[in-house]
């Protein structure tokens, strides 16, 4: 079993490899460096060119590369061009709001997606399960800031239920007061988020359930007096719950990369609205950053997913 | 039927076996439009909603030909945000005081045709390659498998941004490719699958003894077995096209400004007074969004069921 | 007494790979060193059960097989390349009948197009006269013109696996190697298939290669009988050798297991195979190598082969 892990392990890094040199290529791609903040009238641009050279702007493109993997793993991820910050200072503030914000999510979806699989398998052919799946037409069909544009219009501006901006509100002080304003200010945008990411995960645990159904141990059980609902609890859910936790690795990139729609129509200050406002300002190094940093958490995600998957499928496994 | 083959059966055996007359229909398998067919009377919401989406794309497309590049192009600043019904204009005005009505329809014909064409250009990639993959296995298929599992877990979203601000020459088509890039994988995970399962089958054996070449039994051979997948998968992907296309309209990375789109119609909303207040300026696009992407999906999944036979509800 | 095809020491070998590194650490040996002779007009049986590589040897002569070694010579020339069978268009001497009629015939093709893609790829006629030899083969095989404008879904097996033998003999193949052609089949429909495929033969004086686990069938069907046994013949000989006279103790073992009515003696009947299967397992390690495998052939007489231990052999070395 750990052959499998070491071999997919050993997979991924000449993945990172060629994600850092893609991810290099569209940052020379961009145009700008970090000095096109600093130029004015009465910049000399001889003076301009020494500071690039310094900089080993126009050195060959691979001593440029390793340059900035060295930098990388020293923690420079380099200068924010219009915020005249290290980009890892900009990105540590907001990271932590896109991952809490994607945790909730998740744990909406696995909340909502798990009993709604389980009554669609369990009552298959009912109009439960007819009704979950038109539940799921909607999820899976419909473009996500659909949903949050409706959602936030709803809930924020008619209602008044949540609030419609922001992370936390400028009046909580103290521990509690922030961390429950913090959730506040999540809560519409993450159950949202969750319920839009349930479709695969309702999907899968309907046909395991259905294919367990009619397999001869839960026969066997129910023939042993066992209570059915225990059968469902014990046995059939048991051996689904591991693939769907294979899921939550996968979803991580769908998560991620979804904060850049969510975040602008919550006004949510993630990662994903960093993106978006880098792009517009051309601010290319933390853009960069962001790309890197989401496609290694993605690699990751989908690494974790195959590890738990192996773990399952004995039939992935080398022998 | 000729009547040398009654001469060769056992006496016995003829005693007992009913000959079947040649030509008689024995077990009318349904082919598959006749499937599609039943499916789609067994689901009356499915129906309903490809009635209605063959109205809509129909009334879109006709329509947009007699509405003048002006009335998308002009800018009217005194019209601006008119209420629906205030000088004949049925859904009101935008922020440039251009008739919502006419916005819509141009603004779906351009949103749809170019979903159309990324799903095109998406479903012929992931069929050419996945058929190469799953007929000829080995190392191609190893490498190509890898780069499809490398690509499918990026943030595209992202990266499509990235791309579309760094191109210089940009319009539609730009947009087109580079979506599009990312169009063709789960494509061709599918066919790949289907196919290494067909190519297993005798038939296939039985055209190379028959002398046709990889190429003629790739495409004329396994190729027509594929036919109800690539109708699932196209549908599908071509409401998720829709979708991807109008989510970077409303970021402000998806049309140029010249060309309008459902989705820079509903940007109007990231603006908070005209969310709250004007919904009339972004419901109809919104609505409109919905009922194509969740009518699609309706009559996609007719299609998925007509595929798979353990599904049907027919 | 022409000499259609010769096949030398024929091995098909399939590499098993495991390991961390997937390296190759074994073979299976599917055809270990076959060898035999194929004459124009004969007919031959290839008889074993499931696994012993008798399907494996029909596909390597057909062309559908790759080679590890030896030789198959047609027409002076070794036809397991690819390269050398094309140029000689090798496959229109050399057809197939499958045993899956279903999967064997493209369910979205209708009848004259099967039929007709032989003719189109070897033969090349002008559309009238193909059509006249689409409804030629139809009536060799019994089976109206109306046939050909529709699907094999619309035909039962026994229709379908005459279809397989009109596409067989479209090109007038000398060879034909039929690979269970009847073991899909109904046991009634059975009977019709085997005499519509023994007429053809000698109206067309077709050599055929009849491939089989089923004893009785291949005596109806063959002049001669090659016993396979995990990769390798262990007899070989005319009808009348095998039936009238088994030497090795495989054969003698396959023929007690043919079942027979005859209920009178019963009792008879059923010690005779007990001490057939006695007498095998007895003698198994005498009659099979250190691998569990059988001894190359000796000749024992005009037409007869069989594996022997080599302490038992009188004669020179075998075919």
């Amino acid at each position: 079993m750990w052959k499998t892990i070491i071999r997919r392990v050993l997979i991924m890094i000449p993945q990172i490899v060629i994600l850092s040199v893609l991810v290099f290529v569209l940052a020379k791609l961009m145009p700008g460096d970090p000095f096109s903040g600093t130029i004015g009238p009465n910049t000399d641009p001889k003076q301009i060119e020494a500071l690039k050279r310094a900089a080993g702007l126009f050195d060959p493109w691979y001593v440029q590369y390793w340059h900035w993997i060295v930098n990388l793993f020293h923690g420079n991820l380099g200068q924010s061009y219009t915020l005249k910050q290290p980009v890892t200072t900009v990105l540590g503030n907001r990271i932590g709001n896109t991952v809490w914000l994607s945790l909730l999510s998740l744990i909406v979806s696995y909340a909502v997606a798990i009993p709604l699989g389980m009554t669609s398998g369990r009552h298959d052919g009912s109009r439960r399960d007819r009704g979950i799946a038109i539940f799921n037409y909607f999820t899976f069909g419909l473009p996500t800031f659909v949903v949050f544009l409706l959602g936030l219009y709803f809930f924020g501006y008619q209602l008044n239920w949540f609030p419609t901006s922001g992370t936390v509100s400028i009046n909580a002080s103290g521990f509690f007061a922030e961390a429950s304003s913090r959730l506040y200010h999540m809560l519409l945008p993450g159950a949202l988020a969750g319920i839009l990411g349930t479709t695969s995960t309702i999907q899968y645990l309907r046909s395991e359930i259905i294919d367990a159904k009619s397999q001869d141990y839960v026969r066997t059980a129910r023939s042993k007096g066992v209570p059915t609902s225990k059968v469902y609890s014990r046995h059939i859910f048991r051996n689904s719950l591991l693939p769907i936790a294979a899921f939550a690795g996968f979803q991580i990139t769908g998560l991620i990369g979804g904060s850049v729609v969510i975040e602008q129509v919550f006004s949510y200050p993630g990662m994903g609205q960093l993106f978006i406002t880098a792009i517009t300002s051309r601010d290319y190094s933390v853009v960069t950053a962001i790309v890197l940093f989401t496609g290694i958490l993605a690699l990751f995600g989908s690494l974790l997913s195959d590890i738990i998957l192996s773990l399952v499928d004995p039939r992935i496994r080398i022998e | 039927m000729s009547e040398q083959n009654e001469t060769q059966v056992q006496p016995s055996l003829q005693a007992t076996v009913p000959e079947i007359k040649d030509g008689a229909v024995i077990v009318e398998a349904p082919s598959t439009w006749r499937t599609i067919k039943r499916e789609f009377l067994k689901d009356k919401v499915a129906l309903v909603s490809a009635v209605i989406l063959a109205v809509l794309f129909l009334t879109v497309i006709i329509w947009s030909f007699f509405i003048p590049k002006t009335a998308v192009t002009n800018v009217n600043i005194i019209d601006q945000y008119l209420a629906p019904g205030t000088q004949g204009h049925i859904l009101g005005t935008d922020e440039q005081g251009r008739d919502q009505l006419l916005m819509l329809v141009a603004s779906a014909k351009n949103s749809l045709l170019i979903a159309f064409m990324i799903t095109v250009i998406g479903q012929v990639v992931g069929i050419i390659i996945g058929l190469i993959t799953g007929y000829f296995r080995g190392v191609v298929d190893t490498v190509i498998m890898r780069i499809i599992d490398f690509w499918i877990v990026l943030p595209f979203i992202m990266i499509i941004i990235v791309l579309v601000s760094i191109v210089p020459k940009y319009n539609e088509w730009t947009l087109i490719w580079i979506i599009g890039l990312f169009a063709w994988q789960g494509t061709t995970r599918l066919i790949r699958s289907k196919v290494l399962s067909e190519s297993d089958r005798d038939y296939v054996r039985a055209s190379k003894t028959s002398g046709s070449s990889n190429f003629m039994i790739m495409f004329r051979e396994i190729l027509p077995n594929l036919a109800s997948i690539i109708i699932v998968d196209s549908t599908l992907t071509f409401a998720g096209n829709i979708g991807i296309e109008t989510t970077l309209s409303f970021l402000g990375f998806g049309l140029p400004n010249g060309t309008p789109s459902l989705g820079t119609m509903v940007s109007a909303a990231t603006d908070p007074t005209v969310l709250a207040t004007k919904a009339y300026v972004w419901l109809p696009p919104v609505i409109f969004i919905i009922v194509i992407c969740v009518g699609i999906s309706f009559v996609g999944q007719v299609f998925r069921r007509a595929a798979d036979a353990r599904q049907r509800l027919g | 007494m022409t000499v259609l095809m010769e096949i030398k020491d024929l091995k098909v070998h399939y590499p098993i790979r495991s390991g961390f590194w997937n390296r190759i650490t074994d073979y299976v040996y599917a055809a270990d060193g076959i060898s035999f002779t194929i004459e124009a007009g004969k007919t031959y049986g290839l008889v074993g059960e499931s696994g012993s590589g008798k399907s494996t040897i029909g596909k390597a002569i057909v062309g559908l097989e790759k080679i590890t070694g030896g030789e198959i010579i047609y027409n002076g020339e070794d036809v397991s390349k690819p390269s050398v069978r094309n140029k000689m268009k090798y496959n229109k001497d050399v057809q197939m009948i499958f045993q899956d009629s279903l999967s064997s015939l493209n369910p979205k093709k209708t009848i004259y197009q099967i039929i007709a893609e032989p003719i189109r790829n070897f033969d090349k006629m002008d559309k009238e006269s193909e059509k006249q030899r689409v409804i030629e083969l139809l009536d060799i095989v019994g089976l109206s013109k109306n046939a050909m404008y529709q699907y094999p879904h619309q035909f039962s097996g026994g229709q379908r696996q005459r279809i397989g033998i009109a596409r067989a003999i479209a090109t007038n193949p000398k060879l034909i190697i039929a690979d269970e052609p009847v073991s899909a089949l109904d046991l009634s429909i059975q009977a019709q298939v085997l005499n519509f495929m023994k007429r053809i033969q000698k109206e067309l004086g077709i050599s055929f290669l009849f491939i089989s686990h089923d004893l009785g069938v291949v005596r109806h069907m063959t002049e001669n009988i090659a016993i396979m046994h995990l990769g390798r013949f262990v007899e070989l000989g005319t009808r009348e050798d095998i039936y009238n006279n088994p030497q090795h103790i495989y054969t003698k073992r396959l023929l007690s297991a043919i079942p027979q009515i005859d209920i009178a003696n019963r009792e008879a009947n059923k010690a005779k195979r007990a001490q057939v299967e006695a007498e095998y397992q007895e003698k198994r390690s005498h009659f099979y190598d250190k691998d569990g495998l059988a001894y190359p052939m000796h000749q024992i007489s005009d037409t007869h082969w069989v594996s022997t231990p080599p302490t038992q052999n009188s004669e020179g070395t075998g075919k």
